[in-house]
Parts: C-alpha cells; structure tokens; sequence
C-alpha cells in the first residue's frame, strides 16, 4: 500500500498503535492514567507536541545530519514541551496540577523521539504531520481507555461520577501494579486481535 | 559546506522557537497570576468566612525560615507561601491564613492553605493543588482524612496508619502513605509558624 495521509492515520490509530502496538511512550501511560480525565490530557499534549516537532524536523530535515539532527530535535521538542506546559497551566490549571511532572517529560517521550527519528526525517512536511496526528490519537484513544479501566475498577468513578458503589472499588488498580495490570491486558487483546504470537 | 547548513538550520530553528517561546510566555502570564491569585483568595474566604478583612503578616520573613529550620522544617520539607492574619470588622484577629507548599520525596508539591484559630487549634484545611499523579492522592482531599485535624489543639501531628491512640494521631490514606505524610509536614509546619508568630510579637492577638 502507498505511503500516504490516510495510510498514516490507519497505521497510528490502529496498526501500529503506538502504546498496544509499538509500546512506545508507557511511562506516562501507566503513571498518570489514574483516570480518564488525566488519560485523554495527557494524550492532547503529546498529540500537540508530537505534530509540532514532526512538522520542524520535516522541514529542516535535508539540512541537518548526525549529531546536528539529535541536538535540534531535543530543542524543538523541549520548546514545544514548554510551551504546551505553560498553555495548559494558563487555561487549564486543574489539569496542570493533576499531570504535574509528567508534562515536562514529554519532551522525552519515546513517541516523539521514535516518529521524528524513524517517519519525520525521511518524509515530507504533509505526511509528517499526519503521521504525528495518526500515532497521537492512537495514544490518546488507547491513554483514555487505560484511565477510564482504572478510574472505574480503582475509584468505582467515570469523569468523577459514580459507576461503582462506594466501596466495591478495587485500589490496587489506581496504584503502579494495576497500571501494569491495565497495560498487559490491553496488549494481550491487541495481540490477539492483531494476530501476533510474540 | 555541511558544517554551514547545519549551523543555518540551527539559528533558523532557535530564531524560531524563541519567538514562539516568547509569545506563548506573554499570553499566558498573566492568565496563571490570576488562576493562582483566584484559588487562594477563595480558599481564604472559605476557611475564615466571617472575616472582614485579611492583612499581611510583618513577620513572614527569613527570620521564620530560620525558626522553622532549627526545629526540622528545611527548604526541601516546606515553604511558607503567605501568612494572613483573618480580621473581623471590629478590626481584631479571629485567626491566622498560613499557606504551605509540601514537597514529596518522589519530586511532588502539595499546596495548601491552612486555618489556625487565635487559640492554635486548626479551623480548617483547603487544598489549593496536589501536583504529580492525582490517584489515590486525590483521596488525602477528603473531609474525611482533613477533619481529622480539625479543632485539635497540639504541638504537631504523628501520621499512623492503623489505631489511633493520641489526639495528635491522625491515620493516613490507604495506598497514599506518602501524600498522607506530606499533609501532615505541611500542618505542623504551620502550627511552628503560628507559635513563632506568637512568640516573636507577644501574642498576635495584639498585632
């Protein structure tokens, strides 16, 4: 199949989901997916600075080589890190608050660094980008699903409504090894689905 | 020639990312001033409705932050953000409004805003933020966990996770031990800076 927009977004969103797929990005996958608010937050912002970055690299691609393209690229997306941070504080601090440092790091999220790396510097602006929108709503889509399981099982809550009666929640979800839990079972599904054995 | 397109496509990129970086800073400044300024007004507001009026501590000074530090509040436990004292509108102090940042081992800030009546017990607690992960963290928010505190006149407060046996004994949020913990520092804190205040000014009542 030929390279091209929709191919991108195929790929990201479901092919090569970035998280149940590629395992890209897991670190703030499992640490701030406690709900389902946090997950789909999360997941804008490196949307945001996942098509931002791919954008730049893409145009200043033919003009960098070696350690030039690696120093430029850890500037563009700490730039655009920065900038996303200070948005969201201004018109969203509730979120700011609740993501705290996992925000600066997505400068160093693995997604970014692989796209940019691997996809934005051998192809065009346009594609660029949408790969960046593709591989972003991927991660976002699969952030919102681990947030919503572990907000529902964990907190017995969906966007702060009660789904569960108090008390028949599960903590252990809401914790680092539910977040575990979460992930596996959702990579086994993709696998299954997916057709692959290892 | 390489070496003169990679140092072009550095400055071009740095010119650009700077601009960006700039405009993103003047837009949004003062947007977070007020967000700051509009939590911890109504927090102050809610932990001493019937004040009239709130002024400004004299006293919230270095000379606080070396009191706290010789009896074991470093930098890196607490940071005093404001000291208020609550007035009624005969003019006299009901209270005072501490505000405490609480920082967390694991990197983590817990911002509050703390009531302390005229005779030390604590009136009431407001969280203004809890940075890093907002989990079970979210459950040390609770008027459960926070009551605890309420109305209790001590020197400091002992986090203990099973049965409580003192007045100063306050249990801690399962699976939140450590934000449990910080909200605890950022309480004692608080009341070393009420009995400092007292001391340095014999008895703020007379402020």
């Amino acid at each position: 199949m030929k390279d091209n927009i929709f191919k991108r977004l195929y790929e990201g969103m479901i092919r090569s989901n970035p998280v149940a797929v590629l395992c890209l990005g897991l670190c703030p996958a499992l640490a701030v997916t406690t709900t389902a608010i946090n997950g789909i937050a999360m997941g804008f912002i490196t949307l945001a600075v996942l098509i931002c970055t791919n954008f730049i690299m893409s145009i200043f691609n033919k003009l960098l080589s070696g350690g030039w393209w690696l120093f430029c690229f850890l500037f563009v997306s700490s730039t655009f890190t920065v900038i996303a941070d200070l948005l969201v504080r201004a018109i969203y601090p509730g979120i700011h608050e609740a993501l705290g440092i996992f925000i600066p790091l997505t400068a160093i999220n693995t997604l970014i660094f692989e796209r940019a790396n691997n996809y934005s510097a051998r192809h065009n602006f346009v594609l660029s980008i949408f790969d960046g929108i593709g591989m972003g709503f991927g991660y976002t889509i699969m952030l919102f699903i681990i947030g919503a399981i572990r907000e529902i099982l964990g907190l017995g809550t969906l966007f702060g409504h009660q789904i569960i009666p108090v008390g028949y929640n599960i903590p252990i979800i809401v914790m680092a090894p539910g977040g575990f839990f979460v992930l596996a079972f959702i990579i086994a599904i993709a696998n299954k689905l997916g057709g692959r054995k290892s | 020639m390489k070496r003169t397109k990679n140092i072009i496509a550095l400055i071009l990129i740095v010119l650009l990312m700077g601009a960006l970086l700039v405009a993103t800073y003047f837009f949004s400044k003062d947007k977070i001033s007020a967000n700051e300024l509009i939590d911890v007004d109504e927090a102050h507001d809610m932990i001493f409705p019937e004040a009239d009026s709130f002024m400004q501590s004299a006293y919230f000074n270095d000379l606080l932050k070396t009191y706290l530090n010789s009896v074991g509040y470093t930098d890196e436990d607490i940071a005093i953000t404001s000291i208020l004292y609550a007035k009624d509108p005969d003019g006299r102090v009901n209270g005072i409004l501490i505000d405490v940042n609480s920082y967390k081992r694991n990197g983590g800030l817990i911002k509050t805003s703390i009531g302390v009546r005229i005779d030390g017990t604590i009136k009431d607690i407001i969280i203004l933020g809890i940075s890093d992960q907002k989990g079970l963290d979210v459950q040390v928010d609770s008027e459960t966990f926070l009551n605890q505190f309420n109305d209790k006149f001590v020197d400091e407060f002992n986090l203990v996770n099973t049965n409580i046996k003192k007045e100063s004994d306050i249990l801690e949020v399962t699976g939140a031990s450590e934000a449990s913990q910080c909200l605890v520092t950022a309480v004692n804190g608080a009341l070393k800076t009420y009995t400092f205040l007292d001391g340095s000014e014999g008895g703020f009542l007379n402020y």
